[in-house]
């Protein structure tokens, strides 16, 4: 170990999450390998060992003969301080080496609010922050994850973007680099440019109009002008980490994870994750529970969870569960299922599978009308929401935690009190339902702020204001009739920021900078996200954060991704639109192909088969 | 059930894990392994195991006791079988014979290394000894209702400390186990509060030995 860090690690909090060491990691000769790549998570340790595509991209390089690959999490702040005042960079879990010493650098983007952390990291392991002053001398800067689809506001920053899952392009672009070495940069990131889904910014002309919005952006240097995402063709077969790094200290999700399927069948209009990881592709539960089995047995974790984004949708999923059940239960090992729909089949899976624990139940209807419901196509009626909430009140559990958005389009105040409403007769239902009354209901009720998201039929929308969404919190708030709700609301500021980045283009890359340089870092976490900090930075540089986040766009506006796609033609994101305007339903994939484009991606299979 | 005791050490990179961590690691470690183990009862059963006085985060040790019960006889084969089961830096030594009340344990025998970068001042490892012939030496300790005046001589049988080489004084001492226990490590910051100029850089500290109430090896 370093004898600085040595000094270091004793006065800061958790110090083990920044020692390495832990059992799983791997460890190979430095002067053996012929590639280096340190993959970075721009959010603590607890947070980045908990995704399992973290854990994927670091299988599958160490597979590789000839490639050693690391992990970096950001510090928390207390260890930040001390590495900034011993002159201590940036350093690799695994050997301990700085970051200037790799030969790639992959940053993961799962959410806007790292932004800055992607900097800080930069500026901490003392590597220019623009890609533009990053000679062939310096590592070559990648990023991947579900922020690339509109990652123009990092721009500047990042040699090259991945787009979509990074399970064969990652190795594919690692291949290129060793067998590039020593080439010119610019030949590195052209060849880059070739590669089916790698997206180098540096390639691409974007021109604005009087009004600030893009006029066009133009490929340059035999660059496509569309990058088209990469998905897995087999994925039943594709790699599972079931030999992985068991963390010493505890991190957010403890426990071994499967992930059932990629991609979504439902559609909810609002949700990105759901368009830009189609098509649907499943993983036997043969397969899974092989996998799940051997993963438990490698890790000696005593719980073991589903990840998918809608499990419920997994056809196998009561065989899947039966099987593992069989397998863990006699051994104490306890199977946790992610928040179900709530229809009465998940109900009687989460039933069977959470025989012991009467927690609560989590039920999303994101909005509070059926109209609303309709407008983002949450296929869930208020009918299947009592339903469940009965089976579980009958089913002894007496608490129930609610998620609705605020903000989404059309929503009027009637909308906003329809939350109240639902919640109440989930409250009125319990009174009926309840086996065991004595110790009473809690309801718990969340709003978060609706922020539209690129590659969704809301791209074009305005976001609601700050000042807009707290005046529906106090709406809702006062409409809240019985001591059993607890109503917790999200911040707006943190919605605002993160809707100006979700949608913005590289012009924001000067605010990044601005705001990093002003002590901008750890910005997902409430205790360092400062809204002050981005107020001075749009003022400083004359940047208007509306045009951005509150301002609705036309059908024709070039938007700063339009030179990119996951797959789901901009024509059919734009029906969806005018289909949610109308309060039109579309039926999910399984029901009936809506023609989005996204099967065209999947040369190996069909959709959802 | 069978009773058995794992001796183990814990340094290098391990050093940082702490005791709430240390538990958890060996419940995996003992499922990873294979090696069965009695678990607890109730809502979120998990391998029942009991490691004697837990040791600060930091500090390093070759003389850890761990506890547990297994409905198998087990032999000294389990000392490998559970090394491959565990991170980098913890190890186990032996499965001991020796099953007497970890009760019993009354002091530990330890080393700490207190590194001056400028060198070592003019006789320090003197004045360092004669301090700790004091009659009391009061820190403050942070303890539940806040901070506390403790005297730490009473909880040093013996205390030697020697330089070592140009930049170290290694203090070899005998301290407290329990009731109260003594962390070495406050050794260091009292030698900071009452020679502030024999303030060390930076200070390790590694247990040796675990020892009952007549100095005799537990
Ligand atoms: S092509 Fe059809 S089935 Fe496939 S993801 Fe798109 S809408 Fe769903």
């Amino acid at each position: 170990m370093h004898p600085v860090l040595e000094r270091i690690l004793p006065k800061v909090q958790k110090p083990s999450r920044y020692t390495g060491g832990e059992y799983g990691e791997v460890i190979k000769n430095k002067n053996e390998v012929e590639l280096r790549f340190a993959l970075c998570f721009p959010d603590t340790y607890e947070i980045g060992m908990s995704n399992l595509g973290v854990r994927i991209l670091y299988g599958v390089l160490n597979k590789i003969d000839g490639i050693w690959c690391e992990r970096v999490f950001a510090p928390w702040g207390d260890m930040e301080e001390e590495l900034r005042r011993n002159g201590l960079p940036l350093f690799a879990l695994e050997s301990g080496d700085e970051l200037k010493e790799f030969d790639i650098i992959g940053f993961s983007l799962g959410y806007e609010m790292a932004y800055t952390n992607v900097l800080n990291m930069l500026e901490l392991a003392g590597i220019p922050l623009r890609a533009s002053e990053r000679g062939g001398g310096w590592p070559l800067i990648v990023a991947g994850g579900t922020c690339t689809f509109n990652p123009e506001p990092l721009a500047d920053f990042i040699d090259v973007f991945l787009l979509g899952e990074g399970e064969d392009l990652l190795p594919e672009l690692c291949t290129l680099a060793r067998s590039m070495r020593g080439a010119e940069k610019e030949a590195l990131l052209k060849a880059a440019a070739g590669l089916e889904g790698a997206y180098v910014p540096s390639l691409y002309d974007v021109e604005y109009n009087g009004d600030g919005t893009v006029k066009a952006i133009v490929a340059r240097g035999g660059a496509p002008q569309v990058v088209t995402k990469r998905i897995v063709q087999d994925f039943e077969n594709s790699y599972y980490p079931e030999d992985t790094i068991i963390p010493s200290t505890e991190i957010v999700h403890d426990r071994t994870v499967l992930e059932l399927f990629r991609g979504c069948i439902r559609g909810c209009r609002f949700c990105q994750a759901g368009y830009v990881y189609r098509p649907v592709r499943s993983r036997s539960a043969k397969r899974l529970t092989e996998q799940g089995i051997e993963a438990l047995k490698r890790s000696g974790y005593q719980e073991i969870g589903l990840s998918s984004l809608s499990t419920s949708d997994y056809r196998e999923l009561k065989e899947l569960c039966d099987m593992l059940l069989g397998w863990c239960e006699p051994k104490s090992i306890g199977l946790s299922l992610p928040s179900l729909r709530a229809d009465n089949f998940s109900m009687e899976i989460m039933e069977r599978v959470q025989k012991v624990r009467k927690s609560g139940l989590t039920i999303a209807p994101e909005a509070g009308s059926q109209r609303l419901r309709d407008v983002i196509n949450k296929n869930l009626s208020e009918e299947e929401i009592l339903n469940a909430c009965r089976t579980a009140f009958e089913g002894g559990r007496n608490s129930m935690k609610l998620y609705f958005m605020l903000g989404l389009p059309t929503e009027t105040d009637e909308d906003v009190l329809a939350i109240a409403e639902l919640a109440f007769k989930i409250v009125r239902l319990w009174k009926e339902a309840a086996v065991n009354r004595s110790g009473g209901v809690r309801i718990t009720l969340s709003t978060a702020c609706f922020v539209p998201k690129p590659m969704t039929p809301f791209q074009w929308e305005a976001q609601v204001t700050a000042e807009e969404y707290e005046r529906r919190v106090v709406l809702l708030r006062e409409a809240m009739r019985s001591k059993a709700i607890t109503y917790n609301w999200h911040d707006a500021e943190t919605s605002v920021i993160e809707g100006v980045l979700a949608r913005g283009d590289r012009r924001l890359g000067r605010v990044l900078e601005e705001v990093q340089r002003s002590g901008g870092r750890l910005e997902s976490w409430s205790e360092y996200f400062s809204i002050e900090r981005w107020k001075d930075a749009f003022e400083k540089l004359n940047v208007d954060h509306g045009f951005y986040s509150s301002r609705e766009r036309g059908k024709d506006e070039v938007l700063p991704w339009s030179h990119l796609s996951a797959g789901v033609t901009p024509g059919y994101l734009w029906s969806e639109r005018e289909a949610a305007m109308r309060g039109e339903v579309t039926p999910d994939c399984r029901t009936k192909c809506a023609g989005c484009g996204a099967n065209f991606l999947y040369k190996g299979g069909s959709c959802d088969e | 059930m069978n009773k058995l005791r794992l001796v183990f050490e814990k340094t290098g990179r391990a050093k940082y894990i702490s005791h709430l961590d240390l538990m958890r690691t060996f419940q995996r470690a003992f499922q990873r392994a294979g090696v069965p183990i009695r678990h607890t009862e109730g809502f979120n059963p998990h391998a029942h195991i009991s490691i004697a006085l837990p040791l600060p985060v930091g500090t390093e040790s070759v003389c850890e006791i761990l506890d547990f019960e297994s409905p198998a006889e087990l032999d000294g084969g389990i000392v490998q079988v559970l090394n491959a089961a565990l991170p980098e830096g913890i190890s186990i030594r032996e499965l001991s014979e020796n099953m007497r009340k970890t009760g019993e344990i009354a002091w530990i025998k330890c080393e700490l290394r207190l590194i001056y970068d400028g060198g070592v001042p003019e006789g320090a490892a003197e004045r360092i000894n004669s301090l700790f012939k004091s009659q009391s030496v009061i820190i403050s300790k942070k303890s539940k209702k806040g901070r506390t005046d403790f005297d730490i001589i009473p909880c040093i049988k013996s205390l030697d400390a020697s330089q070592n080489g140009t930049g170290e004084i290694v203090i070899s001492a005998v301290a407290a186990a329990q009731n109260p226990s003594l962390n070495p490590m406050l050794i260091s910051d009292a030698i900071a509060k009452y020679l502030p100029e024999l303030a060390p850089n930076h200070a390790s500290c590694l247990r040796l030995r675990l020892l009952d109430k007549e100095f005799e090896p537990f």
